[in-house]
């Protein structure tokens, strides 16, 4: 009787189990036991196959023989020999729950049309929720990833008051604050950062990577680990110099040091100075915001060459984050904090109006804190919401059709004793039961959304942050759970009462059909609504790009290099006039200037005079930007000389002084005409005049002369609304500015490429990049990708209100199709009769399409009357175009109808085919 | 024939395999006897089922038999065609054997 083997205590403690299992619904205890044995004794010979796979049989077949035992017919044998068991509770109610999924699978299976409609329809509107959710909790509930005990983490600001008695909040700090902060108890640890992008590598090999400076206890105060290696010791991240040492990112040690452990210790080239690397931040990491970081390097030891900064009050460069004493209330290290803040600002001459605010990592839903990209968030979580609405609306709509077409089946089981308790269940497990799936293929859609979604509307958060998270899950969950409580209770109330008798009718009840009708009508005017979001957001995308900007915005690149500091002033002059030399050298580069302003690029002002005109005639008393340009600017930029002449070679330093002024300019100054001759005085030299020589100076200025008008540019803002562009143009040559403190000169910023059509600007990089070892990188982009933050608003409306509409149009469209063709195959004999009596086939379809339309048009006007009273909160987000723009409103409503006609044409094609004999015969 | 228990198919194959198993006939031989000879996949809930059924009806007797280590210590039920039970089976076959008769010629095409 001794085992062969020795045994495994898991193994032998299983069969225990399977016996207590099986008496549960084996009513013998001894047969209990023997079927355990023989089930032991069969899995012994499949030990040969693998250990596990036999246990797996093992448990199966006692599983299988359980429910065999358990079913109802088992029990109809009557009561078995021995000793009387009760039935329990559990035993009926899994056999009840079995009969009913069996039934539910059965149903499903019948009608695979309706099931896949169902799980189709749920999935969209369920994974459409669950990403927007994610994104959501992403932004506003969830700490970043890899931080310790998020909750007593938070970013400590500055609130000013100015003399108007307006608050402004300072997110960043001298690090001379950091430690007063950290004498005064508040805070466990105190930490900064500064967020920024930094070039990595050198020559053709370098790129710009989002990067972060931090203070010596960063990692500590959020208690973050290495993934390898080490972080920053504290000698290396402290004053005065910290060490030239590196952390990298875990995306950036896989992607560029092919996750080797060995790059540890090598050097990386961070802004053309070499550091060692020491560490691997875990994946995912971003820091106490959500930004992207690839390389982390001590503060310190970027601001080694500047003596003394640790004690700098002004130098306003970190944000910081701080981990709370945890044996005090956040409001008494609020008050300690705000003490020891004041404690060092003391002697600096501050008006004691500052307060210190601490605010928690987690933004949570507070409202003043919400950011745009937040904003944007929960909007489209609204959105996501409505079309959840449609997509439930839609499912009851089914379930209330199929549950009619069960009419019948349900009489029978009710005549047979089904009580209104165990109907409800039967059918709440079959909606549970689609709807679960439903939600589990949303998930699938919301994980594939998601990433999509991400892309679009989180491009400042690093790609690793995961978005479906445990939220989404717990959303998707129960927007499934809420689809089946509505899709499946909404039938059992319209069953209920129903006398048995007009239950066997094979006909709809008036209440049916106006719910279904309701309900319609409900999805159509939500898709009207974001129909016509979609096209106000289209229409301000296109009109903010169809704008005329001045110049030949398509053809135009922007490029911009950074030198090493060894470079002097006089070496970037002349490698700025090389680069044009390379850049007119390749193939399809039109035109190339160096430049010293651009639109959307860098800008310039100083004062100027205009004899014979009052001080102040701008709006404002704003100063017109000043452009030094090179001779071929205007060419160029395609812009074009509305009046006299542009600028010539010949316009040097020895030349006479000319001027080009804007349209607007000119209007400005000289309303009735006269630009040309006019005079500009203008201030080059900044350095500080005594009062009483001050007029005597502006006075002396040279004339420039005006010898041309241009016509106007943009400046740096697509909305033309937000300020009266005023400028003039100087001939570089002619011009040298001279600063407060004596110091001047005027570098190149970048360079100015004019495209032929359709040349690409791929060598512009290289070209640039081969002029010289000192250029650390170059940054060529063209227009379009400087215009491209500012869209990203419209765009963002634009393409998910696109997203959404479609969905719910799909959806409505769906809606529609499904209900018409119920009510037709409810009416069959009613067009049978019709078509008997001669009505023409024509008009049959007709009739049924009309229904379909009727349907859209009254959800159209509906929707029509929320988007009317709903139009005030979109108005400021769209560009030139009414939130009550009524040919749009039009169109979306065409759109819809024409979804509705289309939804309406198969079941009204088939309302024709009725055969009047087949149909009359077959009642 | 009425004062018979009458046996199904499937329960006349279960007491005949119990028969030809002589005293030898526990769960997993009676199963593994039927898929031999009768050639049929038959699971386990419906053999425990039957073998419960037929003792019901007093067709069949058990005793516990002895306990093998392959059993992990589990008792084997060891089962015995009933005096009545092989009194069924013969009314089952009687039953069946004058219904066929006549009908070769229509069968045995």
């Amino acid at each position: 009787m001794t085992p062969a083997a020795p045994r495994d205590p898991a193994t032998e403690r299983a069969p225990e189990r399977a016996v207590r299992l099986l008496e549960r619904f084996v009513p013998r205890r001894a047969v209990a036991r023997s079927i355990v044995g023989d089930l032991r004794e069969e899995q012994r010979e499949r030990f040969g196959g693998g250990r596990v796979g036999a246990w797996l049989w093992f448990w199966w077949q006692l599983f299988v023989v359980a429910i065999t035992y358990g079913s109802r017919r088992g029990r109809e044998l009557g009561p078995m020999p021995g000793p009387d068991r009760p039935q329990g509770s559990l035993t009926r109610w899994s056999d009840d729950l079995r009969q009913d999924l069996r039934l539910a699978l059965r149903t499903l299976r019948s009608n695979p049309v309706f099931a896949g409609a169902v799980v189709v329809t749920l999935a969209l509107g369920v994974g459409a929720n669950a990403a927007m959710f994610g994104i959501s909790s992403r932004l506003l509930l969830r700490p970043p990833p890899h931080i310790e005990e998020p909750r007593e983490l938070v970013h400590v600001r500055v609130e000013f008051q100015d003399r108007e008695g307006r608050s402004y909040a300072m997110g960043t700090m001298p690090y001379a604050v950091i430690g007063d902060l950290r004498g005064s108890r508040a805070f466990a640890f105190v930490a900064g950062i500064s967020r920024e992008e930094v070039v990595v590598g050198s020559g053709a090999d370098a790129r710009k990577l989002p990067a972060a400076q931090v203070t010596d206890h960063y990692f500590l105060t959020l208690g973050t680990t290495a993934r390898v290696g080490r972080l920053f010791s504290h000698d290396e991240a402290a004053p005065p110099a910290g060490a030239p040492v590196v952390v990298v990112s875990s995306a950036f040690w896989e992607r560029e040091l092919g996750a080797d452990p060995r790059a540890i210790g090598t050097d990386l080239v961070v802004d053309g100075v070499p550091r060692t690397i020491i560490g691997v931040a875990p994946p995912g990491f971003t820091g106490d915001t959500l930004g992207p970081v690839d390389v982390w390097i001590p503060h310190a030891s970027a601001m080694a060459t500047t003596p003394g900064w640790w004690t700098d009050r002004y130098r306003r460069q970190l944000a910081v984050v701080a981990r709370l004493n945890p044996e005090i209330t956040p409001e008494a290290a609020r008050d300690l904090a705000d003490a020891g803040y004041r404690h060092g600002q003391e002697g600096l001459g501050s008006d004691g109006r500052a307060r210190v605010e601490l605010e928690g990592i987690v933004p949570g839903l507070d409202r003043g804190r919400l950011t745009a990209q937040s904003r944007v968030a929960l909007w489209l979580n609204g959105v996501a919401a409505v079309v959840l609405v449609v997509a439930i609306s839609n499912v009851t709509g089914l379930f209330l059709v199929r549950a009619v077409r069960r009419r019948h089946e349900i009489a029978v089981r009710s005549v047979l004793g089904m009580g209104t308790p165990r109907l409800l269940r039967q059918l709440l497990t079959e909606s549970l039961l689609l709807c679960g799936l439903g939600g589990i293929a949303g998930l699938a859609v919301a994980a594939w959304g998601a990433g999509a979604a991400r892309a679009v509307l989180l491009p400042d958060v690093a790609a690793t942050a995961d978005v479906v998270d445990p939220a989404a899950l717990a959303a998707a969950a129960a927007s499934a759970v809420l689809a089946a409580l509505v899709a499946g209770l909404a039938p059992v109330l319209h069953l209920r009462g129903v006398p048995v008798g007009r239950l066997r009718m094979r006909t709809t009840g008036m209440g049916e059909t106006l719910t279904r009708n309701v309900l319609l009508v409900l999805q159509s005017a939500l898709t009207l609504v974001l129909l016509f979001g979609a096209l106000l957001f289209v229409a301000s995308l296109l009109r903010v790009q169809s704008q005329d900007f001045g110049f030949a915005l398509d053809s135009l690149v922007l490029a911009n290099g950074e030198f090493a500091d060894s470079v002097g002033p006089m070496e970037r002059e002349e490698l700025y006039d090389r680069g044009v030399g390379a850049l007119s050298s390749i193939p399809g580069v039109a035109e190339a200037v160096p430049v010293w302003t651009a639109p959307f690029g860098p800008r310039m002002a100083v004062p100027v005079a205009f004899p014979g005109i009052a001080q102040d005639p701008f709006e404002g008393g704003q100063l017109p930007y000043l452009n030094p340009v090179a001779p071929a600017y205007f060419e160029a930029m395609g812009m074009e000389i509305v009046e006299g002449r542009g600028l010539r070679a010949s316009d040097g330093a020895g030349a006479p002084w000319v001027a080009v002024v804007s349209e607007n300019m000119a209007r400005a100054l000289w309303p009735e005409g006269g630009a040309i001759g006019a005079c500009l005085q203008v201030t080059t030299d900044m350095r500080p005049v005594p009062p009483a020589f001050a007029a005597a100076a502006a006075a002396a200025l040279p004339c420039r002369e005006v010898v041309g008008v241009v016509n106007d540019a943009r400046r740096q803002s697509i909305r033309p609304e937000d300020e009266l562009i005023v400028q003039y143009y100087l001939p570089r040559a002619q011009l040298e500015i001279t600063g407060p403190s004596g110091i001047g000169g005027l570098e190149p910023w970048g360079w100015l490429v004019r495209l032929e059509p359709g040349a690409a600007s791929g060598q512009i990089g290289s070209a640039l990049q081969g002029l010289s070892e000192e250029l650390r990188y170059v940054n060529v982009r063209s227009y379009a990708e400087l215009l491209d933050p500012q869209l990203r608003p419209w765009r963002l409306g634009a393409s998910m209100f696109t997203v959404f509409g479609l969905l719910a149009l799909t959806l409505a469209g769906v809606g529609i199709y499904s209900t018409l063709a119920f009510a037709i195959s409810q009416r069959r004999r009613e067009m049978g009769i019709r078509l008997a009596l001669g009505a023409p086939a024509g008009n049959v379809f007709r009739m049924v399409v009309a229904q379909g339309l009727l349907v859209a048009a009254t959800g159209s006007a509906l929707g029509a009357l929320v988007s009317w009273i709903g139009a005030g909160q979109l108005g400021p987000l769209l560009f030139e175009t009414s939130p009550r723009d009524v040919m749009l409103l039009a169109v979306a409503a065409s759109i819809l109808l024409s979804a509705a006609a289309v939804a309406s044409l198969v079941p009204a094609w088939r309302a024709t085919c009725a055969e009047p004999a087949v149909v009359l015969r077959s009642d | 024939m009425g004062k018979h228990t009458v046996v199904g198919e499937f329960e006349q194959v279960v007491l005949l395999a119990i028969l030809r198993l002589g005293g030898d006939a526990w769960a997993v031989r009676i199963r593994q006897e039927i898929e031999r000879e009768a050639d049929r996949d038959v699971s386990r809930g419906a053999l425990y089922r039957t073998l419960d059924r037929l003792e019901a009806k007093g067709l069949l007797q058990w005793e516990e038999g002895a306990d093998g280590p392959a059993r992990g210590g589990h008792p084997r039920r060891v089962f015995r065609v009933t005096a009545e039970g092989v009194r069924a089976l013969r009314a089952s076959r009687a039953t069946l054997l004058n219904l066929w008769d006549g009908l070769e010629g229509v069968l045995e095409r």
